[in-house]
């Protein structure tokens, strides 16, 4: 976390994670089609020839004034293709709060659980040890056939009952705000716990 | 990106007072088009120069992201402390990117016409100086941060939704 007096700014990153094509780059892009342009920043993307994210995708939101501080919410997500590891790794550097974003199908239950374990590990390397660190689940494409049930998620992935879970068809903006709004509060909440420790 | 996720990084007055000086010197000894200082993990930390109009935020971002590519290539190939500089050299300007201590990154766009020896020279002093500040900040909560609060959770969540639009802003 990064909180500067003299510019009366409160800085938060927050990392969208998950397996491949999970709708990491979509929450973004919903996002920055809902939040007024003034509030904003450009959405900024890199990406291959493919259109798949090679590093990261990056927006910034320019929340009002709180208490006389400007928070500034800095969203990344991370490349979901697998040989983008190491890269997943070092976009997960100084997060503050992680929303990891799930495909509800079946068929990806495998990826979603291999990229929970490598996101544990990652910020395990860093010395952070789940689940310490801040973080919401999206459970993205609800619209489509053949998904799990949030119960039969949340025990696939070992998550207890105050993690939240939010339910999401990114594409088309459903369940996008809300693990944003979950994530921001946790963040804030730990804030606080730091400094008045 | 500071190598422990969830260590807060504080900012007072009376640093950024000397961190703005620093920058505004190396602007005026290289004729610098910017000059940003970013936290390892991309956030603004000060930024001196030209910068109206562009995105400020994804600049430090990419400074930052570029520089901790190059160092997780050094750590791959076991030549961790080797690359502490980026140097990027452009048709109008040269990007130097730096390291300042492992916690802060150090982006100067300057002029082509300027030459690169004398730019890194400045640098260099620039960054040795910005080294001692960001030792100062990793122990040190000003006095500001005990006066002010951060956000509490609900607001935080409100300023959220005051900014948000439903249906498309395009």
């Amino acid at each position: 976390m990064y909180i500067n007096y003299a510019r009366r700014e409160l800085i938060l990153k927050i990392v969208y994670y998950g397996p491949a094509l999970s709708g990491k780059t979509t929450n973004l892009v919903q996002i920055h089609r809902h939040v007024d342009p003034s509030h904003r920043s450009e959405l900024l993307s890199l990406k291959t020839t493919e259109d798949r994210t090679l590093y990261f995708d990056f927006l910034e939101l320019r929340l009002g004034k709180i208490v006389g501080l400007n928070p500034r919410v800095q969203l990344y997500t991370v490349p979901g293709q697998p040989h983008y590891e190491a890269t997943r790794r070092l976009v997960l550097r100084g997060a503050d709060g992680v929303v990891f974003v799930a495909d509800s199908q079946l068929q990806r239950m495998k990826d979603n659980l291999e990229s929970w374990i490598a996101m544990r590990n990652h910020l395990g390397s860093y010395g952070i040890q789940f689940p310490g660190l801040p973080h919401v689940v999206q459970l993205n494409k609800r619209d489509l056939p053949g998904i799990v049930s949030p119960n039969l998620f949340r025990r696939a992935l070992g998550l207890d009952l105050d993690e939240p879970v939010v339910e999401a068809v990114a594409a088309n903006g459903t369940g996008v705000q809300a693990p944003l709004r979950s994530i921001l509060e946790e963040v804030v909440s730990r804030l606080r716990q730091e400094l008045a420790a | 990106m500071s190598g422990n996720a969830s260590q807060t990084m504080i900012i007072g007055l009376e640093q950024q007072s000397i961190i703005d000086a620093i920058l505004s010197g190396i602007l005026g000894r290289t004729s610098a088009l910017m000059v940003a200082l970013a936290t390892s993990d991309g956030r603004p930390v000060a930024l001196a120069g030209r910068h109206d109009g562009m995105n400020a935020a994804g600049i430090c971002a990419l400074a930052a992201a570029e520089l901790a590519a190059s160092q997780e290539l050094a750590r791959i190939i076991d030549d961790q402390d080797s690359c502490q500089a980026i140097l990027r050299e452009g048709q109008r300007y040269n990007l130097l990117i730096y390291d300042v201590g492992r916690s802060l990154v150090l982006l100067v766009v300057a002029p082509r016409a300027q030459t690169i020896g004398w730019v890194r020279v400045v640098v260099r002093d620039a960054v040795d100086e910005l080294h001692k500040i960001a030792s100062q900040i990793r122990d040190w909560v000003p006095a500001e941060a005990r006066r002010a609060p951060p956000p509490s959770q609900a607001s935080i969540g409100e300023a959220l939704d005051d900014i948000w639009v439903e249906g498309d802003v395009h």
